[in-house]
């Protein structure tokens, strides 16, 4: 009856405890390895889809729309995560993983900018406490110098 | 915490933002969540390991400790199982009810940090302050 929120709160989990690994791990390599790894890691997960589902890939996906889902591999687990590793290792995990997370305000800008879209009080709102905690985060950071 | 590298985590933001936009446009043409994953990810590594070995990082692997190898292959699990989860939550819930569940990311890391990483990183109380800020204005602009 709660399986929707348990796997929810299970992501967040598994999202949450990634940058402490990967933290963890920094301590012995850089984070270009991190990454490569990481993917590496996930290979055997996508082999077990491509073998048990129960259609084939080629009769579902069409090519169009295989070029788009390249283009958010691209755009997600590589670029993004090398940039989240980077941000892990500049940063640490604690002030790195918020700010990564700040990802729904630039959609909102977006939809401001680009799709005309109205920004109305709750979504000022939204963004307004996001761009606190950005600036509550990176002020210590420029507090230290 | 270093000034230099406060622009990649936004530049993550910038990429894990625009991912959704980029999969929501091949979903409207093959709605195959798992395998858009599937092909996404495969693509990722491809274009991933290209660039590393062109990059000249290969010998970085040689001499990569095993303690490093399986932390980093730890982080790539839970983060490949953190999508196959949400999508099984997306089949019981709407998207809008799962979201703000899954803003709660960085209050994850919060936690884990201050229990896991305190030889590591030391959580300020600004570190706590900055993190619920951003987290509730996330779950008021994704829900």
């Amino acid at each position: 009856m709660f399986y929707g929120e348990a796997f929810a709160l299970t992501a967040a989990f598994l999202w949450g405890t990634a940058p402490i690994l990967v933290r963890k791990g920094l301590r012995h390599a850089n984070a270009s390895v991190g990454v490569l790894c990481g993917l590496f890691a996930s290979l055997p997960l996508m082999a077990l889809v491509f073998v048990f589902h129960p259609r084939s890939v080629t009769q579902v996906i069409s090519p169009q729309a295989a070029l788009w889902f390249m283009a958010a591999g691209i755009s997600g687990p590589c670029l993004g995560r090398m940039f989240n590793y980077l941000g892990v290792a500049y940063l640490g995990a604690t002030k790195s993983t918020p700010l990564v997370n700040t990802a729904p305000l630039f959609t909102a800008v977006f939809a401001l900018l680009f799709l005309h879209e109205r920004i109305g009080p709750k979504i000022l709102c939204g963004i307004l406490s996001v761009v606190a905690g950005v600036v509550v985060l990176t002020g210590q950071n420029r507090a230290k110098g | 915490m270093r000034t230099s590298g406060i622009i990649y985590p936004f530049l993550a933001a910038f990429c894990y933002g625009t991912t959704p936009i980029m999969a929501k446009l091949g979903l409207q043409l093959s709605n195959e969540p798992l395998f858009g994953a599937c092909i996404g990810i495969v693509t990722g590594v491809v274009v991933y390991t290209v660039y590393f070995f062109m990059s000249g990082q290969g010998a970085e692997l040689s001499s990569l400790p095993w303690q490093a190898g399986v932390y980093f292959c730890l982080a790539g699990l839970a983060s490949t199982l953190a999508i196959f989860s949400l999508f099984w939550a997306l089949e019981y819930l709407p998207a809008v009810v799962a979201a703000p569940f899954t803003s709660t990311v960085p209050l994850v890391t919060l936690v884990l940090s201050h229990l896991i990483l305190h030889d590591l990183e030391r959580v300020t109380r600004a570190d706590v302050v900055g993190t619920i800020f951003i987290v509730a204005g996330v779950v008021v602009l994704v829900s």
